[in-house]
């Protein structure tokens, strides 16, 4: 039997579209570096939902926050295997002492680059219909549905989904959006076939004492 | 002026910014007239460490994954040794590995500038030149702040082993004196690779220092024409000494030490900087300037620094 790759991701599988919105010239961005923390970094694909944590640094997902700090979800532009966001090689290799191997940093095996690491998202306080391939393609959904993330920093947290909750209500999540088109299918579009999911962006933070 | 005279200037211009003569650096190559400044700007360093080498289209790498751009360069193998053995056997095998690295690239970028043409006229001082100059000097500014931050990195904490290099990256070498200059020769010296140091990185401050070294350290006349006419050297130890202003990427009493950049790495340019400017209903005059860059690290071990405080610490062990 033939094999094939399985975990290969070309830059045009995951997708996000400013549908209504500025140019790129003049529409609001942000970039910031992604937190070296962030375990589930690899999941940040364009159209993934992203918030910026204390530190001024990109985490996967969003939360509710605490006090009268309120993280803004974000909508990324770019993928994490973009090589102008992740860029060089950490390379490793084992060792052997005494019978016991370990596995430790290798310079003769890493490139390192001064350029890269920062991710340019769409802060949802903005006004943008935007279309994105990162939703729950398990839910249904209806024009003006309230979108959420998954979670924040965890397994799947950059998925959009339909919320569970009312706005202004006790959530996990904070609001998004809302549904401006129900999933459907780009037929050999310019990125090939792909269902979308369109929405208006909205930010409704979740209530807390 | 027309929008094409604005672009000509602005090529006009860069060009002189962008070259190697010194004169021209300093002054800027730009028209003078009365006018003051409050500071002074410094090109890149970096280019100066490891010079530019400018990539076009013809080498952007294929890449299945991505369109973006990268280039592809090659790294000289290794060799697995030899062995002593008895007549009538014959050879192990092993296999040949040529090992490549991939070269990312990203934009650096200015802010837009805009202002309206009659606000110009009311300048006698050649103000965009000036700020040609300024944007040019920001974007170097970067260049110079993300290739210090990676060696920076790679170079680590200090008198700190880094394992897999089965040496310290940055050591203290104590005061400046004979003893610490030498110690700090000897740091390339112990790199994997048998590298040796050609370029030594300081900032003006502790390019001064130098003029404390007296006659029975410097020897001959040297000390007394270091007081006498300042530090004039270009080289330490027989090692080219680059001396920067920008003491916020080589902090005070740091010495960052280079080995040849065939032997570290890359700095690549596509089309290095371009100037864009704008003239809109022959009112506003907008303009930035942009380049795409690629830089990388490509032997780490090419890299040290030194502290030159404390006591000497060994390259080897930290202690």
């Amino acid at each position: 039997m033939a094999i094939t790759r399985k975990n290969f991701v070309r830059q045009y599988e995951h997708v996000a579209v400013v549908a209504h919105g500025a140019h790129p010239e003049y529409r609001l961005e942000h970039t910031a570096p992604i937190a070296e923390t962030e375990t589930y970094a690899a999941q940040m694909f364009q159209g993934a939902i992203v918030s910026l944590n204390n530190d001024g640094e990109f985490v996967l997902g969003c939360g509710a926050g605490t006090g009268v700090n309120y993280p803004v979800p974000c909508i990324a532009f770019k993928n994490i295997q973009d090589p102008d966001v992740t860029t060089g090689v950490a390379g490793k290799s084992k060792r052997v002492d005494g019978g016991v191997v370990t596995e430790i940093d290798d310079y003769d095996k890493s490139t390192y680059s001064s350029v890269g690491g920062q991710l340019t998202v769409i802060p949802c306080t903005g006004s943008y219909e935007i279309e994105s391939t990162e939703f729950d393609i398990e839910g249904t959904y209806k024009p003006n549905d309230a979108l959420i993330p998954s979670g924040v920093s965890a397994d799947g947290a950059g998925i959009i989904k339909k919320a569970t909750k009312q706005p202004y209500t006790t959530a996990s999540e904070p609001i998004i959006g809302f549904v401006s088109r129900p999933p459907y299918a780009v037929a050999n579009g310019a990125y090939g076939n792909q269902v979308r999911i369109a929405f208006w962006t909205n930010f409704i933070p979740v209530p807390h004492a | 002026m027309d929008q094409v005279k604005y672009a000509a200037l602005s090529d006009e211009v860069k060009a002189k910014l962008l070259s190697e003569d010194s004169a021209m650096i300093k002054s800027g190559g730009l028209a003078t007239s009365e006018y003051f400044r409050t500071e002074i700007r410094e090109n890149a360093i970096r280019r100066r460490i490891t010079p530019p080498t400018p990539v076009g289209k013809e080498d952007w790498g294929d890449a299945e994954d991505t369109d973006f751009p990268i280039i592809y360069v090659e790294i000289a193998p290794r060799s697995c040794g030899a062995v002593m053995v008895p007549f009538e056997t014959g050879p192990t095998g092993e296999v040949i590995h040529g090992k490549k690295a991939r070269i990312e690239f990203n934009r650096v970028m200015t802010k837009k500038y805009s202002i309206e043409k009659i606000r110009l006229e009311t300048y006698k001082m050649p103000i965009l030149d000036i700020f040609y100059d300024l944007m040019l000097k920001d974007i170097m500014d970067v260049e110079d702040r993300v290739t210090m931050n990676t060696d920076k990195k790679i170079c680590g904490t200090i008198n700190t082993v880094r394992p897999d290099m089965g040496m310290c990256r940055y050591v203290e070498c104590g005061p400046l004196s004979r003893n610490s200059l030498v110690h700090l020769r000897k740091g390339m010296c112990y790199s994997p690779g048998n590298l040796i140091p050609t370029k030594y990185l300081m900032n003006n401050i502790t390019y001064c220092d130098f003029g404390i070294l007296d006659r029975d350290q410097v020897g001959g006349d040297l000390a007394q024409d270091m007081l006498i006419d300042g530090v004039t050297l270009t080289k330490v130890s027989g090692i080219d000494t680059i001396v920067t202003i920008k003491r916020d990427l080589v902090p005070e009493n740091e010495v960052f030490i280079y080995t040849d950049p065939k032997f570290y790495g890359g700095f690549y340019t596509y089309k290095d900087v371009s100037m864009v400017t704008e003239e809109k209903d022959d009112i506003w005059l907008t303009f930035f300037a942009h380049e795409i860059i690629g830089a990388s690290v490509i032997n780490a071990a090419g890299v040290l620094r030194a502290s030159m405080t404390g006591t000497a610490h060994d390259w080897i062990t930290g202690e």
